[in-house]
């Protein structure tokens, strides 16, 4: 019997969210059910489905902390490498995404050579302090999450407009992100935290 | 529930998604038929276990479903419960609605 290629690309997704033993059998029935004649449309649609309620029943499982971080480089590298795979379906614009991916794997190779982060001044300003902006928090990683889905639902739903805005508003994140760590590299005192803010003199 | 008993032993999740799209005529995600499963077993309504895997599963196993006797009972309350419920409608008396 021949098999059917499943899409490579949702394969690999469904994989990254739902790869404990317990899903084993949710994803045999998947490709069962591709098997059968279904088109590539229901296969994104299941897998999507797949991992949200997977999702669900994992955070419904284990309580979610609210003020759970994850530190700042590896929170980054995880949402960019999410849009840059989700960007990589939006084939009319393979220039601007192969950019974007070279881009980021720069950043990455800079930032590795560079070492840890820049010395932030020690600030007095009752204001300012008590912000710990080296970290993601629950609510900017749902917030990454939403960019994800809304440039997974550009794809599935062929939304020409999101389409053709969605890589290089990914382009543009990513050149900000260089900039804002270069400056803070080489202006770290005008800096009073790593957010955009400078220092007022 | 009634999907893993009107099938019988070759209950598991294609067969029980197919039970379910012809029956109600439509569509249903997998991973909505997983999720009820889970809320069921965690209840101890069904019960569960691994069989066999074939090429076109990419070699992954089955998982078999069953009802277990606190799940049958539940269903038979459940099947109790609505036959009363209909018993009380008056609207639908004489074929008027």
């Amino acid at each position: 019997m021949r098999v059917r290629p499943a899409p490579p690309v949702a394969t690999w997704f469904l994989k990254l969210f739902c790869s404990g033993p317990e899903h084993e059998s949710a994803i045999g029935d998947l490709m069962e059910k591709f098997q059968q004649g279904h088109g590539h449309f229901w296969y994104w649609r299941q897998v999507i489905g797949l991992v949200v309620f997977g999702c669900y029943r994992n955070a419904g499982r284990r309580s979610l902390e609210l003020a759970k971080r994850i530190p700042l480089k590896e929170g980054a590298a995880l949402v960019l490498s999410l849009a840059v795979s989700s960007a990589l379906l939006l084939s009319a614009l393979w220039p601007l995404i192969l950019i974007t991916t070279i881009g980021g794997v720069v950043i990455a190779v800079l930032l590795s050579s560079f070492g840890g982060r820049a010395p932030i001044p020690d600030v007095r300003e009752p204001r300012i302090v008590g912000i710990d902006s080296s970290k993601i928090t629950v609510g900017g990683g749902a917030g990454a999450g939403l960019l994800i889905v809304l440039l997974l639902a550009s794809v599935l739903y062929e939304l020409p407009l999101l389409r053709v805005w969605a890589s290089p508003g990914l382009l543009l994140g990513v050149v900000f992100a260089a900039a804002l760590r270069f400056w803070r590299k080489f202006h770290p005192r005008d800096i009073t935290k790593d957010w955009i803010s400078i220092k007022p003199r | 529930m009634l999907a893993i008993i009107r099938i019988g032993d070759d209950a598991y999740g294609v067969s029980i998604s197919n039970e379910i799209e012809e029956t109600t005529g439509s569509e249903v995600l997998l991973g909505s038929v997983y999720d009820a499963l889970a809320r069921l077993e965690a209840k101890g309504l069904i019960e569960s276990s691994l069989g066999e895997a074939t090429p076109e599963r990419g070699g992954r196993a089955k998982r078999h479903f069953r009802t277990t006797p606190k799940g049958l009972r539940l269903v038979r309350e459940t099947q109790q419960s609505l036959v009363k419920l209909w018993k009380g409608l008056p609207q639908l008396k004489g074929g008027e609605a």
